[in-house]
């Protein structure tokens, strides 16, 4: 199934593009793609430190099962207002 | 869920403009109208700072600014609450974020602006870059620096 992935702020700046595309199996997470993102794990766990997961416009947990067509987008700590 | 259709929830790329915002609020059973204006200013801990880009996912920022109106009219008796935040590269001075909320009485238009600035900078997806006047860079995490 395919997954959008968006990313913003620092995350995108280290990654040098705003999103990606997948094509991922039925039992995907946000934890999974993060992953595919950062194979290595000192690097994964660098990037992922902080870092909230929405799924579509929701607020999710990185362990949550995606569904086809989902907008995955990784949420550095937020600086509004 | 639904809000008051009075009430005006938005991300802007727009400049704000505070006046024209304020001359919205015209309920004669209103007794109060408390505002925030949020702008950019020339320094953050002990730095000099020139600009600021914000950046949002916007989509997602409009419907917790839903939200948070929405739990704010439940929490507090407001007859109409607008909130703007604009996203783009600001200059020192300009207007960031604007809240305006009118209430029959004075607690509950204070309690009710103080709720949604407090939660706007917890929970919107909308991150900011500082542009130093030493010409570095830094996306600011909250009150933190992210390195």
């Amino acid at each position: 199934m395919k997954i959008t992935v968006r990313y913003f702020a620092h995350l995108k700046d280290r990654l040098r593009r705003d999103h990606d595309e997948f094509q991922v199996g039925c039992d995907a997470s946000p934890e999974k793609i993060l992953r595919l993102i950062f194979p290595e794990t000192g690097k994964r766990e660098t990037a992922a430190r902080h870092l909230r997961v929405a799924i579509n416009t929701d607020y999710a947990n990185m362990e949550d099962i995606l569904h086809d067509g989902d907008e995955v987008s990784f949420i550095p700590p937020v600086a509004g207002g | 869920m639904e809000n008051n259709l009075r009430d005006i929830c938005r991300i802007t790329t727009e400049p704000i403009s505070p006046l024209a915002l304020q001359e919205i609020f015209d309920d004669p059973s209103c007794g109060a109208l408390t505002t925030f204006t949020g702008k950019v200013r020339n320094h953050h801990e002990g730095q000099s700072v020139k600009t600021l880009t914000y950046e949002a996912h916007t989509e997602m920022a409009e419907k917790i600014l839903h939200e948070i109106v929405w739990e704010a009219r439940r929490m507090f008796d407001t007859r109409r609450l607008i909130v703007v935040h604009r996203v783009g590269h600001l200059s020192v001075g300009e207007t960031a974020v604007w809240i305006g909320a009118e209430s029959p009485h004075r607690d509950s238009a204070f309690g009710a602006c103080r709720y949604v600035i407090e939660e706007v900078k917890k929970r919107l997806p909308i991150w900011k870059k500082e542009h130093r006047a030493d010409g570095s860079t830094r996306w600011m995490e909250g009150c933190h620096e992210i390195v």
